[in-house]
């Protein structure tokens, strides 16, 4: 079949995507050819057919779902640790900066008031320049206060995601809506470390104080069909 | 973490800026993009594998992928064939990694399908004609299924359906057109009917 034979467009012509001219040229063979018309009557049978068996199809299951949503949440959140990380490193690096800083002012002021002090001290200004230097150490050192709150604040965040845990395998019912799985994923605070597999087991890591008590507690959720502690 | 790269196309399309949310780690935004595409690209995976959970596996895959390469969307073609183009990456992927090949040729006739129009008791012939149709398209090769979906069920353009399967304008007109003669010749098949045309 000749690639210009206006035939060969007919399913565009149904679905109203081709160019003005494109469109005129299929009408005007629609025009001329009864052929083209029963084709085209073919045409849009097979399409109501297929949209119609498209319709029926299942959608996904609530374990896949769930499995997306986690799987999403938790790659952004690797990525959200390495950016904190970078920020920890950063402020590691400004802190140090900031030390070298105040060492080399004190050591500067030092020398100032060994070798002019006796000059400055005969001038009328000298209070006020005085004052100002205990003000601008005074900034320094709260700022290197701040600096060390913020890595201190880092240290605990990093604390809380290397804090021990407890391994268990969860399965959910099969029928359990991606929502109650992902919901109850997040009220235990549980970290998905794999799953769910080709039994619709996942592995998961309980972290806290009441970690190891967690499995009576997941399964009195209606989602969940078992769970029993693993080794890491 | 990826970052739309065009800002122009996120101005224009729903789906671009949907995208650039996405990009950006917005978990809504990854959950409505997921609900707007998810039965599509489900459809899609399925139709090429014919195996739900390896087409689950393969949605999942791809909407991942999606949001990876974000950066990578440039507007060029729509959101819609850009991802339906990754959802066929990982299907054929999957499908040489379990070293399924269900290419099996087929035949039959479309004008023995009903209209759901003609009138009561026609459902039943309806849904006999249907799985028809489904057994019929089983039988088909996945180029001639793939390019009927996109054809018939997501109405893309011949431009995009070009785009998603790589190859040109010109094959894609002839495939549509092939397919159709190997769907006829499945029904006729399928049904015990003879092909009619």
């Amino acid at each position: 079949m000749n690639e210009d034979d206006p035939r060969l467009l007919l399913p565009w012509y149904l679905s109203d995507t081709l160019s003005v001219a494109e469109r005129t040229r299929v009408r005007e063979h629609l025009e001329s050819s009864r052929d083209a018309r029963d084709e085209l009557d073919v045409l849009l049978q097979l399409r109501h057919a297929l949209q119609r068996l498209a319709a029926r199809e299942p959608s996904m299951s609530g374990p896949a779902r769930a499995e997306l949503l986690l799987r999403f949440e938790t790659t952004v959140g690797g990525a959200r640790r390495e950016v904190e990380a970078e920020h920890g490193r950063v402020l590691r690096s400004r802190r140090a900066a900031g030390e070298r800083s105040v060492a080399g002012a004190v050591a500067s002021a030092g020398r100032f008031v060994d070798t002019e002090l006796r000059a400055l001290l005969t001038r009328p200004w000298v209070p006020a320049a005085v004052a100002g230097v205990i003000a601008a150490q005074f900034v320094v050192i709260a700022t290197g206060h701040y600096a060390g709150r913020l890595e201190r604040d880092a240290a605990i965040v990093a604390r809380s995601v290397d804090g021990a845990a407890v391994r268990y395998r969860l399965r959910f019912r099969p029928d359990a809506p991606a929502g109650e799985i992902v919901a109850t994923l997040r009220a235990h605070r549980l970290r998905v470390v794999a799953g769910p597999d080709a039994t619709g087991a996942w592995i998961v890591d309980a972290r806290g104080e009441r970690a190891g008590e967690l499995a009576a507690t997941l399964r009195r959720v209606a989602a969940v069909a078992s769970v029993e502690p693993v080794a890491e | 973490m990826p970052i739309v790269a065009d800002p122009s196309a996120v101005a224009t399309d729903p789906d671009a800026a949907l995208l650039a949310d996405v990009a950006r780690g917005d978990r809504r935004a990854f959950e409505a993009f997921y609900r707007r595409h998810e039965r599509r690209c489900f459809g899609f995976a399925r139709q090429i594998l014919h195996d739900p959970s390896a087409a689950e596996e393969v949605v999942v895959e791809s909407m991942l992928e999606a949001w990876r390469h974000a950066d990578r969307y440039d507007s060029r073609s729509r959101v819609t064939t850009w991802l339906l183009g990754i959802v066929r990456h990982k299907a054929l992927d999957q499908l040489r990694r379990s070293a399924r090949a269900p290419d099996r040729e087929s035949v039959d006739e479309l004008d023995a399908l009903p209209d759901p129009h003609d009138g009561p008791g026609e459902q039943l012939m309806l849904d006999e004609a249907l799985r028809h149709l489904e057994a019929a398209l089983d039988r088909l090769s996945v180029e001639h299924r793939e390019v009927l979906r996109l054809a018939f069920v997501e109405e893309l353009p011949y431009e995009s359906i070009a785009t998603v399967l790589e190859i040109p304008v010109n094959t894609v007109k002839t495939r549509v057109f092939h397919a159709r003669q190997r769907l006829r010749t499945a029904l006729a098949d399928v049904a015990g009917t003879g092909p009619v045309r």
